[in-house]
């Protein structure tokens, strides 16, 4: 009864056979598509990003996976979901792009690339195929927004995982401050709770998917969380002050976040007011992901609110971000994207306050759209009672 | 008589003006930098990357760095060198470079980008900047290749904690083989030698340039140390294998590398015969890092050799690469990179042989290049006995 990560042989037909109706209505013979999380989105390849280009081309035809030797049996290991095209190295004697293009053939029409592809290598591209139409897509981003229901399953997963990372990281802060310890550090509390996610993978899932990111997190205490983007340090928790566990992970490939903010001991009265107002703004941004309504005027609601109860100056960022392969990737939920909101696709819900000398105030929920309105897949609790530790 | 991560105010005045030297020479009115590592060489700003815009700014008459509103404290706390530029938020009402370029004086002349900039920022650039010419710069990529003496400092300082950092990891295998208990895992040795390398820095620096990436590695033993970039996995070693431990960390965002093939318990015959191939073949590797040699001289000596060894089917990658403030940057030590060493250039040196279904054999150095020849600044032992846990 163990759960399985891995998306079999059928998923990846079907999306890379939606891939091609759409080139086909666009007027495009070949994508090819060299970011790590499309790679991962088409073929179910996982691998560690570096300067080695490695990209999926596809055809109406074909489907060719252009890796370096140094993957070429990892590819196979992993059955990546095209046939793969080796190059043996970086920058290469034969290029990387001039193997592939032996294998493909020469393109007369229109090769479509990410809009992540950097202008180097799309300069690159454009050498290699003289006959050919260079363009950029966003035809894949765009349906990743839409998450097909094998991909449901695993932020489902990947959301329970991500509350229990935030439980174990509780857990370790309380029995420390109970039995009178030494707090953890940042840096420790992300290990613990890493380190609890990734058991539980093992200890529960039949065939982990490896990524350089499985699971992490931003752990900032006391006025340094502050600052929304801080990375943890060796500080030690401190009792009585602010600390925010924003924790995640990927299951199967599909991300997930859990964000809760706490206070360990007696909270002020500042604590308190700042925490309620979060906490509204966030009820308020999820409430506002419905299908059919913008991803902007979700922003527009939870922000306004904010600025209604006075906290401008602690306003730092919008309300959220898609996620699916990517811990962060479209539609953004933020005022200047007009991107429709729809069933099947997958946002974080996380307006915050970052309120200088006292803290940051952040609760982050990785919500689903649908039919029957938002769906937070992620259920840690957020009254002010259970986030007072002690 | 503590050690300082942090690069004073006078290292970037000279980054700027070697820039503005070189903008001059090569006719580019306004730089634009958008990499995570190019903003950290010309400003010291750290920051998480994700689809926000940093971008830095220069002219020959100011620096800017563009940064969202989430940045903004962050940036003041790190005492960058450029003056911010913010805007709220991605997308945007009011788009990041929209800001820019209203916040700049209006470029009539050429403006230059990184190569690495996405596809997708292009069409931005030229609104922001309608009557410029825009065009690809790697001014920067060439500066990087050399290192300043202040950074050939963090170097070393990073290279004696990658070795740390082995010690550390070699350690706790001993530990656990004499105790007669379970050996550990791969995640538990990678998790264990990274908080080794960052107590080092909270013990034993003034300051830390937190950087993704602070310290980590990859560890891999028995088969799956054949696949050289495969994830660790909660595997634990076993005696009779062998284990890679290829461990890094970045002091002051300065990378360095320090990787060793360990055998636990007594090798055999066979072990040895691969162990030997692979560490000839990185001793002339090293050798051959000399002043005016190209890169890819190295690279066809010592992969030669393996060929000649009898093992071409165990050669799965190139020498090595360049660091700098990335693990992985130009130079490439590889056949197709006709670049000429220079003192001040940092390459690793670490050609290997993988055995399909049995092991994998490497040995890497971080690699300074100076008048007198190469120079490795990491030196944990290598020697067969120095290589066995036992």
């Amino acid at each position: 009864m163990a759960f399985l990560q891995r998306l079999g042989p059928e998923f990846y037909d079907k999306v890379q056979r939606d891939i091609r109706a759409r080139m086909a209505a666009d007027g495009i013979d070949m994508l090819l598509l060299d970011a790590a999380d499309d790679v991962l989105y088409t073929t179910g390849f996982a691998f560690r990003p570096n300067e080695r280009p490695i990209a999926l081309a596809l055809t109406a035809q074909s489907a060719f996976l252009l890796i370096p030797e140094l993957e070429r049996d990892y590819a196979l290991s992993q059955n990546a979901a095209a046939d793969s095209v080796v190059y043996f190295e970086f920058p290469g004697v034969d290029r990387p792009f001039d193997v592939l293009a032996r294998a493909t053939g020469p393109i007369r029409g229109t090769i479509g690339h990410g809009f992540g592809m950097s202008v180097g290598r799309a300069t690159e591209l454009a050498a290699t195929y003289p006959q050919a139409r260079i363009v950029a897509t966003g035809m894949v981003s765009t349906m990743r927004q839409i998450k097909y229901s094998e991909e449901v399953r695993l932020h489902r997963e990947a959301a329970r995982i991500s509350d229990a990372m935030v439980a174990s990281g509780v857990d370790l802060v309380t029995q420390a401050f109970r039995t009178g310890k030494p707090l953890p550090s940042e840096i420790e509390l992300e290990r613990h709770v890493v380190r609890h996610a990734l058991d539980m993978m093992a200890n529960e899932h039949e065939d982990v998917l490896h990524l350089a990111t499985l699971a992490g997190g931003l752990i900032n205490g006391g006025v340094k969380s502050a600052f929304p983007h801080g990375i943890e340090s060796a500080r030690r928790l401190e009792p009585n002050e602010i600390f925010i566990l924003s924790l995640g992970c990927r299951v199967g490939g599909r991300a997930s976040e859990s964000e809760r903010t706490f206070v360990l001991g007696e909270p002020s009265r500042e604590h308190e007011t700042y925490y309620r107002i979060a906490q509204e703004g966030q009820r308020i941004g999820t409430a506002g992901l419905i299908a059919g309504q913008t991803c902007a005027s979700a922003d527009i609601a939870a922000l306004n609110y904010l600025h209604g109860a006075g906290m401008t100056p602690y306003v730092k960022h919008r309300v959220g971000h898609g996620m699916g392969v990517a811990f962060h990737e479209s539609p953004w939920v933020e005022a200047g994207d007009q991107t429709v909101l729809q069933a099947g696709m997958v946002c974080s819900s996380e307006p915050g306050l970052y309120v200088p000398g006292v803290g940051g105030f952040r609760l982050a929920d990785t919500v689903l759209v649908t039919q029957d309105g938002p769906e937070s897949l992620t259920l840690y609790p957020r009254d002010f009672d259970a986030i007072v530790l002690g | 008589m503590s050690f300082t991560q942090r690069l004073g105010t006078d290292f970037y005045v000279r980054v700027h003006r070697d820039i503005r030297t070189r903008m001059a020479a090569s006719g580019v009115d306004l730089l634009l930098l958008d990499s995570n590592d190019d903003v950290i060489y010309t400003t010291g700003f750290s920051h998480y990357t994700t689809e926000r815009p940093v971008v830095f700014a220069i002219t020959q008459d100011g620096a800017w760095l563009l940064i969202p509103k989430l940045e903004e404290s962050h940036a003041a706390h790190q005492d960058i060198a450029a003056e911010p530029i913010v805007y709220f938020e991605f997308p945007g009402i009011d788009p990041a470079f929209a800001v820019l370029g209203r916040a700049l004086p209006q470029a009539n002349g050429t403006v230059g980008h990184s190569p690495a900039i996405s596809a997708a920022r292009i069409p931005q650039i030229q609104a922001a900047f309608p009557n410029a010419r825009v065009v690809p710069s790697n001014i920067v990529q060439q500066m990087r290749l050399r290192k300043y003496p202040e950074e050939i400092v963090m170097h070393r300082e990073a290279s004696r904690i990658s070795d740390e950092m082995v010690i550390a990891g070699v350690g706790l295998i001993r530990e656990a083989m004499r105790s007669g208990g379970t050996l550990p895992s791969e995640i538990e040795i990678e998790s264990f030698v990274s908080r080794h390398a960052m107590k080092i820095m909270f013990d034993e620096h003034d300051d830390q340039m937190l950087v993704q990436g602070l310290a980590s590695g990859l560890v891999y033993s028995g088969p799956r140390s054949a696949y050289p970039h495969g994830m660790p996995t909660g595997h634990p070693v076993k005696r009779g294998e062998s284990i890679i431990l290829s461990l890094g960390c970045r002091v002051g965002g300065r990378a360095a590398e320090s990787e060793r093939t360990l055998f636990i318990g007594e090798p055999s015959k066979e072990q040895e015969g691969h162990y030997a191939v692979a560490y000839e073949a990185q001793r002339m590797a090293t050798a051959a890092l000399i002043a005016g040699h190209t890169c890819a001289s190295a690279d066809n000596l010592a992969l030669q050799f393996i060929r000649d060894s009898g093992m071409e089917e165990y050669l799965l990658h190139r020498v090595g690469h360049g660091m700098g403030i990335m693990f992985h940057e130009a130079p490439w030590v590889e056949g197709g990179d006709q670049t000429i060493l220079e003192p001040g250039m940092i390459t690793s040196s670490e050609p290997a042989i993988f055995v399909h279904g049995f092991a994998g054999y490497r040995i890497a150095d971080t690699v300074l290049i100076t008048e007198l020849g190469p120079d490795s600044m990491t030196h944990y032992p290598r020697r067969l006995a120095d290589v066995v846990i036992a």
